[in-house]
């Protein structure tokens, strides 16, 4: 046995080994370093440059309209959350495509994959952006119209959300719970007038105290940090909203309506008001439709389309699609059985649209079409139907370029023509329910509902491309005449003649938020299908 | 009779003249002396230019012994010779019976003269042979008799020469060779070869421990080549265990399985761990469907992590391997482009065995990584005192496709219709889909060199694999370059072993499975009225292009279907491999009972990955001009260790071994990636000519680093009762801002040799070994979860999509095992059980959350599964008569996982909500559905269904005879996981004739093919035409029409899920090998011998009952197993070995 002294003296080699062992296990302090990932930006980098408020304006503008270059994904994101959801729907544009053998959105069986993709991106990418903002200017009284900012951008996101699925868990994001119960679409959309008006206030207040001043101009790709652009958008957004109450609320509707218009800086009047998303500030924008469209060959022009432009002979026609080979213009009706996709491309009319083209949230002849309504209904509208109605198609005919709309405004002949499927005749439409009858020129003798459908035809005209908020009018009003679906997979859950009223709530909501979801369920009044009606889908 | 025959013919050429470099080799002694010397310090230099690059330090093992002991049993100075050098000794019971006590105290003595000096006096002798001691009888001093000249005209004396051989042809050096009845004896060479003095009628006694004795009549001939059969002398066999520590298998207080390396040689497959399939208890493993060099999914025990990694570990002479894993599909559309995972870089005829170590207990000295179990692979090295050795392989196969659906070719389809639901055709399609596969071929090369005197040993080795898959284009190169050296200095004291592997590989157009840029989707539902030979030709000219383009008048169909032609010519998905691994070890023995070592291993592999999309692809997936992406990953790792280890004998009954050491283990990856649509030259792919506003420039890398110490202690109790301790702490990078700052992992094992303890001996049962043990591991928290960062995209920070976790600690796996090992008729069967169970829990659970919280996932430590289970093999190795032997051993696995719970009484901290999640899908096709529910296991299958009614039938529209299908209702499909997998081989030996084959069984589990939907959808599914040509499809037990109920039953997005299960039960002859060796002496002893052998594998489904290969898999991951979605077929292969030894 040698003792314990021996040892150490006999194996003093031992002593840098011993040292070495402790050493390799208390060089931990690079951990946390290695443990960051070196591909993001760390909190402490995100107060530089007032980063932290500044960026997720652009994180929330890339995101109404999803265009986002998420790594190779964008243009999906758009085809299934835009144009798959609602362009399709509206009549300006028809799916050349047969996904799952033509089980698909377009024939009326909702694929859950895509229904639930424009919820979650708003949930995703919109609210959490929204949320960091709230948190970082809470309690700031000097960064209030950032804030404020914040809050109309998120309006304009979801009320397109809401108007899609109806309730949403909307007042309680963000407050931490893993399950969030929802909330009715009509105390959002109170909400939605309350924090318009709040916004509205705070910046009025900031740009008669700092007239000129843009401090976000380097994050704004809308209107290059201009606050009172953004006044004037929330007003107009106010009178989208409010018209689209009318039936469900139509005290508020009115009231909300002329509160809109008549604010100092009022909605917008001419073109450069419009709202366009466009490259900017070092980020490229390019416009997904134009991939859609030419380079996935998965959609045409609508057969509604046609049928209406054709028949008027509209010289915006050329601006918004491509003629085919033999120099007309053909679309194609969604939900229709395609059986080789060949078949409903070479075919049909591309659209008009490039990479560089913006991407349009608002314009400003959709506010004459809305004021025009209003003052059908007897609103204080700042001006006649039939003066608003012309002005709305002329801002229209000079967004595109088309020049002046005095002879297309004179026609009382043109009407929709009768569709004619090149690639199947059982596709067609003839004269008949389906087709409108109604004409361009306005006449004031007309009835109300005429007017209304001369209005509202004249302003899905003007919204294209914007398939959503067309889709939603065109729910809580009926006009423009869409031709409905051929083949209609719904299994009865969607009425052909109605047309689809809404989407399902996505899948993941079922998976984790079960609790919150049934909540959301029961305030839809309806089973959660394509089905059913919205609060202000109430038209009798 | 042939055997004779050739013998015969063999006696009358002239003997082979042996050992002729003897002479040489002394004159260069003093030479080598001076040059071993200057190779030293150079070597040296290496080894410190590498461990100081590393910043650590290494030492090593010597060949030199330090004992002291008074009156203590001679077993007690074997012990000390296996602990503190690399030898092992092997000795019979009944021998050591007559050893006395002894007492001797010695420093740094040389090997030899230690046992020397330990045997004198003693009945034993020592024979040293390669790195194995040997104890026998002593013998009476030899006496060579000189035959007098009157016995002259009787039986003349003559020279006989010969080769010693083990069962699988393979020399055996150091067997003695004795001549009955006299005292001639000689000992056989390193290649075998031996010569001795005998008359033609009398008869040489061979005899080789751990092999039977034989007796072998000379009849008259001057060569003989004598075969040796193997006898187990169990307990005393050596397995390499965690870090590399050699263990006595009685020692094991856990279940190790040794495969050897020719197990991977036999039948070989690009990636070896195939080779695996059925030869291991408790392993479930699973082929990656994306062909030939793809990856393997190898599952020991059950999955037991519902988020983390499930895959084994791998270690190579000691270091784990860095996961070079990639991205697994789990959708319906990805699939194309895949790659190998690191194992499958591996040559496998550097492999010399692997030790699987199936539960944790094994693998608790590799910590944090250790829960899945480690397959442990030791490589070749050069041979002591061997001379030259040289073989050369080649091994070439064949593939086709092994299961494939079943297709139609009777009813046709419309001008223009992709559908093949038109009329019945006059005359049936000539069209089948199994012409668009080519044979693959693989044809793998290898040689490998080994030399080495009793100090420097220098093996290298290279191969070449130049393989085509069944798809055209589908392309797998492989080259393979590997040196090593191992030599020691200092009188055997310092042990330096030198390594270095060069892997250079490059794969084309590997793809598994799914909707994109796959040309199975195409041609599988190609119409059968149409004529695919007018789309061979897939391009055109076009006149407004001035260049050929696709030419595929059908469209996307919606399924992203491209001309199938064109898919395999003109978009290529090709990556480029670079991989080195350097390591180096130093072994130092520091006194007569410690040891110390260094070990160093550096790993860095560059993978580049290039997708080239030819003009008029597909738009979904390139412009006009095309598309190209560059993918770039360089992962680095680094590991570095020392082993201080300690043998003490405290008294004659108790012996302690201990192993303490330190590790750091420090992984690098950066990826960076660029690309996207071209912008105006077609074809040209580079990144000045990709449209650089709609390109995709990608970005990512991390930085792991592990630090830890461990130590493992046995203590054991005369060879027979034997308490096994390890711990180990890790300091991991991804703990910070977790509650815990190291995480320790013990384990605890005893086991018992009955047999022994009790003197149990009888011939029926001849060994009787006991073991238990319990061990707690984990699976590293996931990295980069616990700081809150910011993604940067377009150039602006966004928001992240998870919570970001604190308070996480890495999940953890407690288990216990308990097993027998048992041997009847003299070793002649054996059988080895482990029963296990497992729990694990604390699991770094990440549930989807819902879009409505603003983030899609959280992290929390939840969740807990238990995995229980069987694990045994039954071997038999007897030899039947003379000339034929019959091996066979059987392989059984049994497990059951089950989730006990998921998220449950977790409470938010911002709404003190309490929080609870019990089901959560893990995603699939939408008709298909992976879902962890609580109470149910890890891989059970959901399903959607046809909407039923409340008495479970079938609802059918009674006007228009159709069924709907449910989107919104899942049923419990089963579990994608067997119940039991069985494994049997058999190796059969005649003469030189060896016939080796493998039946694989895998009981239970169930799969979905979304194959069989969708073409029973467009009708060009055999059971399309069944119902047509029946008159309907039966719903119900009524017919109802075919057409539009396929179209329910196989549409949507991926068909109705409950009509598409199946079971995965399959039974299959695996591998079959049936050889021929040729030896030494047929080729006058030029070579050492030919083995020539016809090999299969994949060869046969005696049961499958799936329109695919259930053991195929798109996903070498935890998750989308089972599902078909249009996978690529497995591989049913059938070639030639050809192997030569020099």
């Amino acid at each position: 046995m040698i003792t314990t002294k021996r040892f150490f003296i006999h194996h003093s080699r031992l002593y840098p080994l011993a040292l070495l062992a402790v050493l390799f296990c208390s060089c931990t302090k690079k951990f946390k370093e290695y443990n960051t990932n070196p591909s993001n930006a760390t909190e402490e980098m995100m107060q530089y440059d007032n980063l932290s408020t500044g960026v997720f304006f652009s994180q929330m503008e890339q995101n109404v309209f999803p265009v986002a270059q998420q790594p190779a994904f964008g243009d999906e994101m758009y085809q299934v959350v835009q144009n798959l959801a609602g362009d399709v729907y509206s009549g300006y544009m028809g799916a050349s495509n047969n996904w799952y053998g033509g089980a698909n959105n377009t024939t009326y069986s909702l694929v859950p994959g895509w229904y639930g993709q424009a919820f979650g991106r708003s949930f995703l990418s919109v609210m959490p952006a929204w949320l960091a903002i709230k948190s970082k200017t809470d309690g700031m009284a000097t960064a209030q119209h950032i804030y404020a900012l914040a809050q109309i951008i998120k309006v304009e996101s979801m009320h397109r959300t809401t108007d899609m699925y109806g309730p949403l868990p909307y007042f309680n994001f963000g407050r931490g719970g893993l399950t969030t119960t929802y909330d009715s679409q009509q105390d959002i959309y109170t909400s939605f007038f309350k924090d318009l008006d709040s916004a509205i206030n705070t910046l009025t207040t900031y740009v008669r105290s700092y007239p000129g001043l843009k401090p976000l101009a380097s994050y704004d790709l809308i209107y290059g940090g201009d606050y009172v652009k953004w006044i004037r958008f929330a007003n107009s957004l106010k009178l989208r909203l409010a018209m689209r109450i009318v039936y469900a609320d139509p005290a508020k509707a009115q009231q909300y309506a002329e509160s809109a218009v008549n604010n100092p800086y009022g909605v917008m009047v001419g073109n450069d008001d419009n709202a366009l998303l466009k490259s900017g500030n070092g980020v490229q924008i390019h416009n997904p439709l134009q991939i859609i469209c030419f380079n996935f060959d998965d959609i045409r022009m609508g057969a509604t389309m046609e049928s209406f432009l054709t028949g008027y002979s509209d010289p915006r026609l050329p601006f918004l699609f491509n003629k085919t080979a033999d120099n007309k213009y053909h679309g194609i009706r969604t939900g229709i059985n395609i059986t080789n996709k060949a078949l409903y491309t070479t075919p049909f009319s591309t659209l008009n649209v490039a990479s560089e083209t913006p991407i349009r949230w608002m314009s400003a002849a959709e506010m004459y079409f809305l004021r025009a309504e209003g003052a059908v209904r007897g609103w204080s509208m700042g001006g006649s139907p039939q003066t608003l109605y012309q002005s709305g198609v002329q801002t229209s005919f000079d967004q595109w370029g088309a020049g002046s709309a005095a002879n297309y405004l004179a026609d009382s002949l043109s009407k929709p023509l009768a569709y004619t499927d090149p690639s199947n005749a059982g596709n067609s439409v003839s004269a008949g329910a389906n087709l409108s009858t109604i004409i361009i020129k306005w006449k004031e003798a007309d009835a109300l509902e005429t007017k209304l459908e001369k209005i509202l035809t004249q302003k899905w005209i003007a919204v294209y491309p914007d398939g959503q908020e067309a889709w939603s009018e065109f729910r809580r009003t009926r006009y423009p005449k869409v031709f409905p679906v051929v083949v209609n997979n719904s299994g009865g859950l969607i009425n052909t003649a109605t047309q689809i009223r809404r989407l399902p709530f996505p899948q993941s909501e079922y998976q984790s938020n079960g609790t919150g979801v049934s909540t959301g369920v029961g305030l839809l009044g309806g089973p959660d299908n394509g089905g059913t009606k919205l609060w202000w889908d109430k038209k009798p | 009779m042939r055997k004779a025959a050739l013998s015969q013919w063999n006696a009358t050429l002239v003997p082979f003249k042996f050992f002729p470099y003897d002479g040489s080799l002394k004159k260069q002694a003093s030479r080598m002396r001076r040059l071993t010397k200057t190779l030293l310090i150079m070597k040296l230099i290496i080894f410190f230019l590498v461990a100081g690059l590393l910043n650590a330090q290494a030492k090593g093992l010597s060949q030199t012994i330090n004992f002291s002991g008074k009156k203590v049993a001679i077993e007690k100075a074997f012990d000390a010779i296996e602990t503190q050098t690399d030898y092992s000794i092997f000795a019979n019971k009944s021998l050591m019976r007559g050893t006395r006590q002894i007492s001797v105290s010695v420093r740094d003595m040389s090997v030899t003269e230690f046992l020397q000096l330990i045997m004198k006096d003693q009945p034993i002798d020592f024979e040293i042979i390669n790195k194995t001691i040997f104890i026998k009888e002593k013998a009476a001093a030899v006496v060579i008799t000189r035959p007098s000249q009157s016995f002259l005209t009787e039986a003349p004396q003559q020279e006989i020469t010969g080769i010693i051989q083990g069962a699988g042809g393979q020399p055996l050096e150091g067997a003695t060779i004795t001549v009955k009845g006299t005292g001639t004896t000689t000992v056989s060479k390193a290649d075998g070869r031996f010569a001795i003095n005998a008359t033609s009628n009398q008869v040489l006694i061979v005899s080789y421990v751990g092999y039977q004795t034989v007796e072998e009549p000379v009849k008259g001939r001057s060569v003989i080549t004598i075969v040796l059969q193997e006898s187990q002398a169990e307990g005393d066999r050596v397995v390499v265990t965690a870090l590399g520590i050699r263990k006595k298998t009685k020692a094991l207080t856990y279940n190790v399985q040794e495969v050897g390396g020719d197990e991977v040689n036999k039948v070989k497959d690009a990636n070896f761990v195939n080779s695996l399939t059925g030869k291991v208890a408790g392993v479930t493993i699973n082929t990656s469907s994306s062909g030939i060099g793809g990856s393997v999914r190898v599952v020991m025990r059950g999955a037991k992590s519902l988020f983390g990694n499930n895959n084994a570990l791998y270690v190579i002479d000691g270091i784990p391997l860095p996961n070079l894993a990639s991205d697994q599909p789990n959708d319906i559309f990805s699939g194309a482009g895949a790659t190998g995972d690191g194992i499958s870089n591996i040559n496998p005829d550097d492999i010399e065995s692997i030790n699987v170590l199936t539960g944790p207990a094994a693998a608790a000295l590799y910590g944090s990584q250790a829960a899945n179990g480690v397959v442990l692979i030791t490589t070749k090295k050069g041979e002591r005192a061997s001379k030259f050795k040289l073989s050369l392989t080649n091994s070439t196969s064949f593939f086709s496709p092994f299961v494939l659906p079943r297709f139609q070719n009777e009813y046709g389809s419309e001008p223009e219709d992709y559908n093949s639901w038109s009329t019945k055709l006059k005359t049936p399609s000539t069209y089948d889909p199994k012409d668009f596969f080519q044979t693959g071929t693989n044809v793998t090369n290898a040689i490998s060199l080994s030399t080495g005197t009793e100090r420097n040993q220098t093996y290298f080795s290279a191969s070449t694999v130049n393989a085509k898959g069944i798809i055209p284009n589908n392309e797998f190169t492989r080259y393979n370059f590997s040196v090593r050296n191992t030599s020691s200095f200092l009188n055997d004291r310092m042990n330096l072993d030198l390594s270095a592997m060069y892997i250079t590989l490059k794969e084309q157009n590997m793809f598994s499975q799914g909707q994109y840029f796959n040309p199975l989707v195409p041609v599988y539902l190609f119409p059968r009225g149409d004529d695919i030979r007018k789309y061979e030709v897939y391009e055109r000219y076009n006149a407004a292009r001035n260049f050929k383009t696709q030419f595929w008048p059908y469209g996307d169909m919606g399924f992203q279907m491209q001309n199938p032609y064109w898919i395999i010519n003109r978009d290529f998905f090709n990556n480029v491999k670079d991989r080195y691994i350097l390591s180096a070890a130093l072994k130092y023995s520091l006194t007569s009972w410690l040891n110390v070592q260094g070990r160093v291993k550096l790993d860095n592999n560059e993978t580049i990955g290039e997708k080239k999309y030819a003009a008029s692809t597909a738009g979904l997936f390139a412009s006009p001009a095309g598309a190209y992406y560059n993918n770039n990953i360089q992962t680095k790792q680094t590991y570095a260790d020392v082993l201080l280890s300690a043998n003490k004998t405290f008294s004659r009954d108790f012996g302690v071994s201990v192993n303490l050491g330190s590790s750091i283990q420090d992984a690098q990856y950066k990826q960076t990636g660029y690309g996207g649509f071209l912008l105006s030259v077609p074809n040209l792919y580079t990144f000045s000519n990709v449209n650089s506003t709609l390109a995709s420039a990608t970005q990512s890398g991390y930085h792991d680093q592990i630090q830890s110490v461990f130590g493992t202690a046995q203590l054991d109790y005369k060879g027979m009762l034997f308490l096994d301790v390890t711990g180990r702490n890790d300091w991991s990078s991804a703990l910070v801002n977790t509650t815990a700052k190291s995480i320790f992992y013990p384990s605890i094992g005893v086991s018992g040799i009955l047999s022994d303890l009790f003197h149990y001996h009888s011939p029926a049962v001849s060994y009787i070994k006991v073991r238990g043990s319990y061990s707690e591991v984990g699976n590293a928290p996931q990295r980069f979860v616990t700081i809150a960062t910011y993604p940067i995209l377009g150039g602006f920070p966004v928001t992240t999509s998870y919570l970001p976790a604190t308070g996480l600690q890495p999940e953890r796996t407690k288990s216990y095992e308990a097993g027998v090992n048992l041997k009847f008729w003299r070793n002649k069967i054996s059988l080895d059980v482990t029963a296990y169970r497992s729990n694990t829990y604390n699991q770094l659970f990440n549930p989807a959350l819902a879009p409505s919280t603003g983030f899609s996932s959280f992290y929390v430590n939840a969740g807990q599964v238990t995995n229980q289970g069987i694990e045994a093999s039954l071997g038999f190795n007897g030899k039947i008569t003379r000339d034929l032997t019959w091996s066979s051993s059987a392989t059984f696995t049994l497990n059951r996982n089950k989730i006990v719970k998921l998220l449950s009484g977790y409470t938010d901290k911002t709404t003190g909500q309490a929080v609870s999640v019990d089901s959560l899908s893990m995603g699939g096709t939408g008709s298909y559905m992976m879902a962890l529910v609580k109470g149910g296991s890890i891989g059970d299958i959901y399903v959607s269904t046809l909407t039923v009614d409340e008495h479970g039938y079938v609802v059918v529209n009674t006007s228009s005879q159709t069924v709907t299908a449910d989107a919104n209702t899942y049923v419990k499909a089963g579990n994608s996981n067997p119940r039991y997998n069985i494994g049997f081989r058999n190796s059969i030996g005649f003469k030189n004739f060896s016939f080796d084959f493998l039946v694989s069984a895998r009981l239970g589990g169930v799969c979905v093919s979304v194959t069989q939907a969708i073409m029973d959808r467009f009708g060009v599914s055999e059971a399309s035409a069944i119902a047509r040509d029946q008159g309907g499809a039966y719903v119900n037990g009524y017919k109802i029409p075919a057409q539009p109920y396929y179209a329910v039953a196989g549409g949507g997005v991926a068909g109705v899920g409950s009509m598409y299960v199946y079971s995965a039960t399959n039974v299959r002859l695996g591998e079959a090998s049936l050889s021929y060796h040729f030896p030494g002496t047929f080729f006058h002893n030029r070579i050492n011998g030919i083995t020539i052998a016809a090999t299969g594998r994949n060869l046969f489904m005696f049961y499958n009952k799936a329109p695919f290969d259930p053991e195929a898999t798109a996903n070498t991951g935890t998750y989308y197993q089972g599902i078909d979605y249009f996978i690529q077929p497995s591989l049913r292969s059938l070639g030639f070995n050809v192997k030569i030894q020099f």
